[in-house]
C-alpha cells in the first residue's frame, strides 16, 4: 500500500519523501510531500486469521506557498479518495524545521482484504 | 471516538477543532449488538455515550502516566508541563447526525504545538520527534487499542445483557 500511496500523490508533480528522511542540511524543496505509516492493524478475522488490515498513513505537504499548502491537502484528498481511501476533515498542521514553510497533514486510511486463500 | 454500524471507519483531525486524535468504536460484533440496542429506542445512543466517554477516560489516564520527568526529552530538563495543560481531560461527546466521536489527547493550540512535533514529526525528524517516552504508544499502540476493545465490549454486553436483548 505504500507505494500505492507514493504512486498517487507523485500525480501532483511535487517530490515525496518518508517523514524524517530529510537529512539535516539538505535543503528543502519548494513544495513537497511527506508520508507516514503509523499503523496497519488486523480490520477483523475469519477462521484465526486476519480477513482485512486497516492501514494508517499520515500524508503531510509543505511549501513556502501558504495557499498552495492548503489547495494540495485537499488535492490530495481527492484523489486518495477516488483511488478508495478513507479520509475524514480537511487536515492538521505540521512543523516545519524551516521558518521558510508552513505544512499541513492529512491521516488516511485504507482497508487492504485478505486475498490468500 | 466514531461508534456507527453504518460508517467506515474514520480517524480524523477534525475540521474546527484541532484535537490529536479521535478514537472509535469497533470491535467484531458491534454492528449486531447495535441492531440488537435498536430495538430499545435511544439505548444504542446511551450506550454508546458510555462507551465513549470511559475509553476516553481510558487512554486520558494512559497519556497522563506517560508524563513524567524519566520520560520526557533531554530527562525533562526543557519540560515546562505546557502540553499537559493542554490535555483534554473531560470527555466531550459529539453527535452528528448517527455518528458520534470523541476528541482525545491535546488541544493543538498554544502550547498544543508540542504535540504536533511528537505525533506527526518534521521532514527531518521522524514522528515521534524525541517524544515523551510511550506517548504515541499510549494512545495508538496496540496494547492500547487491545484495552479500549476490551472496555467497549464490556460496556455494550454489560448493557446488552441489563435490557435482556
Amino acid at each position: 500500500m505504500k507505494d500505492e500511496l507514493i504512486s498517487i500523490i507523485e500525480q501532483r508533480g511535487f517530490p515525496v519523501y518518508q517523514q524524517g528522511s530529510l537529512g539535516e542540511d539538505e535543503a528543502y524543496p519548494d513544495t513537497f510531500f511527506t508520508f507516514w505509516n503509523n499503523d496497519t492493524y488486523d480490520g477483523n478475522h475469519y477462521d484465526g486469521k486476519a480477513a482485512s488490515w486497516t492501514w494508517s498513513f499520515d500524508v503531510n505537504v509543505y511549501s513556502t506557498d501558504p495557499d498552495l499548502v492548503n489547495s494540495e491537502l485537499l488535492e490530495i484528498k481527492t484523489l486518495l479518495i477516488a483511488a478508495g481511501w478513507i479520509i475524514g476533515g480537511k487536515g492538521h498542521d505540521v512543523a516545519s524545521d524551516e521558518i521558510s514553510h508552513t505544512g499541513r497533514g492529512i491521516t488516511v486510511l485504507y482497508r487492504e482484504l485478505n486475498r490468500e486463500e | 471516538m466514531y461508534a456507527t454500524p453504518m460508517a467506515e471507519i474514520q480517524d480524523q483531525s477534525g475540521e474546527g477543532r484541532r484535537v490529536m486524535a479521535r478514537a472509535r468504536v469497533e470491535f467484531e460484533g458491534f454492528d449486531e449488538i447495535i441492531r440488537r440496542l435498536s430495538k430499545v429506542e435511544g439505548a444504542a445512543e446511551k450506550v454508546t455515550d458510555k462507551a465513549l466517554r470511559e475509553t476516553h477516560a481510558l487512554v486520558t489516564h494512559k497519556i497522563q502516566q506517560v508524563f513524567t520527568t524519566s520520560n520526557m526529552p533531554a530527562k525533562g530538563r526543557y519540560w515546562t508541563g505546557d502540553t499537559l495543560e493542554t490535555l483534554r481531560r473531560d470527555a466531550n461527546v459529539e453527535w452528528n447526525g448517527s455518528v458520534a466521536n470523541v476528541p482525545v489527547g491535546f488541544e493543538i493550540k498554544g502550547a498544543g504545538i508540542t504535540s504536533i512535533f511528537l505525533t506527526h514529526g518534521t521532514p527531518r525528524h521522524k514522528p515521534p520527534m524525541k517524544a515523551a517516552r510511550g506517548l504515541y504508544d499510549a494512545i495508538f499502540g496496540a496494547k492500547t487499542k487491545q484495552e479500549v476493545v476490551e472496555k467497549q465490549q464490556e460496556i455494550f454486553y454489560s448493557e446488552l445483557a441489563k435490557l435482556g436483548l
